[in-house]
């Protein structure tokens, strides 16, 4: 056998897979959102809501390739190395991005979920359909900014972002569009008062 | 090896801690035992009273030490074997008192010729007045009868000489990890397969015990008292989990499982002893100040857990004055560091209500709900670890720049024992203390494993298991928490423990992830009566057989 580092291999190894799943939310901000932890028994977990009700689920694997030809492990160095993991962490980003996305198509698609889909009538959605999803939603906000927060908007194309940026230009839709944020700060602030203990 | 190995344990084992094992090895030989090793207030020089196969009624006297036994030091202890031959054995499992038949005086030491004609001669005369002789069981016999003890338990695979090596050769003053000693006794027990045979788990069993002894012995040799205990609840654990997983009958396992509960049990009452004696808790040091308020936690947690288990066992109170002392003094320095430490927070509060205090148990449940409420919040930067990271692992974390599981997971917006804490407090009708948790307390997830039952239940991290979600509902109905809080699952504890509840308190110092609603329920319940034990399938019954009555009667 040849001499060997297996401990060096094993913390340098370690290091490149932290980094690269430390990596994965900033490659595809939408998953920064989510909140995470590790589950130290058991691969099920269930949810109880207030109903009573309890939903029991399992996890999707994700799992990326390297292939490094033997000619790159005699040379490659930490950076060159740092890069090919990020492809990795990429990879890795696209899956859990794919998966995250259909959820919150089925999500969208169910009239008892809890994300709003915007669809137009006939093509795609107007400045109406808009402030009209809006009022049938909740929101939160920050307590000390008064900002929205916990939220984020998935427009299916550039097209759509761009066209979705030009309503900014129409005085009447801005304003109705904060008239309804007023109205859901009363109404979030009237749900933060229900967080207390009744009779 | 296993010589090299024995030899050596045996070579520096005290009484104390040669009695367990001596004990589990009389017990292999087909020894019923009567007594021992717990000590007794009127021992009359019998250490161990047992009966042997024949009926035969045992007395033994341990003697341990360093190098020969010579007749000058024997001498010292002609008392002690002329009162161990002639005195007659009064103890509850006898129906009257009697005259033991055999007479051993045990040493892991060997006799000088001189001293040996001593015991000779004492012999000869107790026989001359027709009581036992003295019969003399030394070092090279007492090694080749432990050796055989394991007969074929002995690790054959690398990883677990590895482990139990690891064990063997610690230094014995940090905490006993878990991991080795969970792993070795994962393979020396025989939790796999479908057709174990009772004499397989018997053997097993006892061969586990004298290993657990062997391993111990670097923390025995330091009389690290708490940690040697918490190697004895692990074993004890591990029996339990061979005895469920098999359904294994009692007889199979009890004596090897009792053997480890009173290990566990002497040391507890060793720590107590220490610490109460004490001004404090202080082990020098540059940076104790870093360290103290967790040994504080420990310590007191530990101790607390020995007195509820004494009381759940109905043992007299001898304990309760250096309980007392101990709690009162330290109570003020108990530093938590992360969910692992609560159960121990929850055990001293449970204490403090046996000793009559009433309102620091309150003081500490709900400081330590408002330290989770705190720290855990969503929008806390750093949230309080959960119970699978050990409070040695949390301190380590801490302090090192290196990347940590502090780094990797996420622990704000959840909790393990938060919603503990609001049931306790629920239970005792203290609206006005938990409204002060709130509207915190409808921002974390309450979150809890569920093992299978039984076996999954004494598994350090059971495959089987469910994680359980949710959240107190937004507005939270005081009544409707009450209520909820007052209905504890038993189907969530083995039976094993329901019919041993005095471990219940002692098993949180080894798996104190195992710390859920229905543990704290189950304690709380038996020990100071609140709330009550339901069944839930003997509920579903009941209403499915109402419901089917009811449409006969239709």
């Amino acid at each position: 056998m040849l001499p060997d580092y297996p401990e060096v291999k094993r913390k340098a190894e370690q290091d490149l897979m932290k980094w690269a799943q430390k990596a994965v939310p900033k490659l595809e901000p939408i998953l920064a959102n989510i909140g995470r932890f590790r589950q130290h028994e058991g691969t099920e977990w269930a949810i109880h809501y207030a109903d009573e009700d309890k939903e029991v689920r399992g996890y999707e694997e994700f799992k990326s390739e390297i292939e490094l030809t033997r000619q790159e492990q005699r040379v490659l160095s930490i950076h060159r190395l740092k890069e090919i993991v990020a492809t990795v962490a990429n990879d890795l980003a696209r899956q859990q991005s794919k998966l995250m996305m259909s959820r919150i198509q089925a999500e969208a698609e169910d009239p008892e979920g809890v994300i709003t889909g915007i669809t137009g009538e006939d093509g795609p959605p107007t400045k109406d359909d808009f402030l009209e999803a809006m009022r049938n939603r909740d929101f939160t906000f920050n307590p000390e900014t008064g900002e929205p927060e916990g939220q984020f908007l998935i427009v299916p194309s550039e097209e759509a972002a761009m066209r979705m940026k030009e309503w900014e230009d129409d005085e009447e839709f801005m304003k109705e569009r904060e008239r309804i944020m007023d109205e859901k700060r009363r109404e979030w602030r009237a749900r933060e008062n229900r967080r207390k203990l009744v009779d | 090896m296993l010589e090299r190995i024995v030899e050596n344990w045996l070579t520096s084992a005290s009484e104390r801690t040669f009695e367990v094992p001596f004990t589990q090895l009389l017990a292999s030989e087909g020894h019923q035992v009567l007594q021992g090793p717990v000590h007794h207030a009127f021992e009359q020089g019998k250490d161990i009273i047992t009966l042997n196969d024949d009926g035969e009624l045992c007395a033994h006297q341990l003697k341990n030490g360093g190098g020969q036994l010579r007749l000058g030091e024997l001498r010292e202890h002609q008392d002690q074997l002329t009162t161990l031959s002639r005195s007659a054995v009064s103890i509850p499992a006898l129906p009257e008192n009697r005259q033991p038949d055999r007479v051993f005086f045990v040493t892991n030491r060997t006799l000088t010729p001189p001293a040996r004609d001593l015991i000779q001669q004492l012999s000869e005369a107790n026989r001359g007045l027709d009581y036992p002789g003295i019969e003399l069981v030394e070092k090279d016999s007492l090694l080749g009868r432990f050796v055989d003890g394991h007969g074929d338990f002995f690790p054959s695979e690398p990883e677990d000489i590895s482990s139990f090596l690891q064990l063997f050769l610690s230094g014995g003053k940090g905490e006993l990890r878990a991991e080795p000693l969970l792993q070795f006794l994962e393979h020396l027990l025989p939790f796999e397969g479908e057709d174990v045979s009772v004499a397989e788990c018997e053997r097993a069993a006892a061969a586990a015990a004298l290993f657990t002894a062997y391993a111990l012995a670097p923390w025995t040799r330091r009389e690290n008292h708490l940690e040697i205990a918490r190697g004895w609840l692990f074993l004890a654990s591990q029996i339990l989990r061979l005895a469920a997983t098999h359904d294994v009958e009692a007889d199979a396992w009890e004596d090897s499982y009792n053997l480890a509960y009173q290990a566990a049990r002497v040391s507890l009452q060793d720590l107590l002893e220490e610490a109460a004696d004490r001004e404090d808790l202080v082990v020098p040091g540059i940076t104790e100040s870093l360290v103290y308020g967790v040994r504080a936690l420990r310590v007191c947690g530990a101790c607390a857990a020995l007195l509820l288990s004494e009381e759940l066992a109905g043992h007299d109170h001898s304990l309760r004055a250096d309980v007392r002392t101990l709690l009162n003094r330290e109570c003020s320095f108990m530093g938590t560091m992360g969910e692992a430490g609560a159960p121990l927070v929850f055990l001293v509060a449970w204490a403090f209500g046996e000793l009559g205090n009433y309102t620091l148990p309150v003081s500490l449940i709900s400081g330590w709900a408002s330290d989770l409420v705190r720290g855990n919040h969503p929008s806390s930067e750093e949230g309080i670890p959960d119970p699978y990271h050990s409070v040695r692992e949390v301190q380590l974390a801490r302090l090192t720049k290196d990347h940590t599981f502090l780094d990797e997971e996420q622990f704000t917006g959840k909790s393990y024992t938060f919603h503990i804490a609001v049931e306790w407090l629920a239970r005792r009708l203290l609206r006005q203390t938990t409204s002060s948790l709130w509207p915190g307390a409808t921002r974390i997830d309450q979150m809890e494993h569920w093992p299978r039952v039984p076996d999954g239940f004494f598994r350090y991290r059971d495959p089987n298991a469910q994680l359980q979600m949710g959240r107190f509902p937004v507005p939270t109905s005081w009544s409707e928490l009450i209520s909820a809080a007052n209905k504890t699952n038993r189907n969530h504890i083995p039976d094993l423990l329901w019919e041993r509840p005095e471990l219940l308190p002692l098993l949180l110092l080894v798996f104190p992830h195992r710390f859920t609603s229905s543990y704290a329920g189950a304690l709380d319940h038996l020990l100071t009566g609140a709330g009550e034990l339901v069944d839930p399938d003997e509920i579903q019954q009941q209403e499915d057989e109402e419901e089917a009555t009811e449409d006969q009667g239709e």
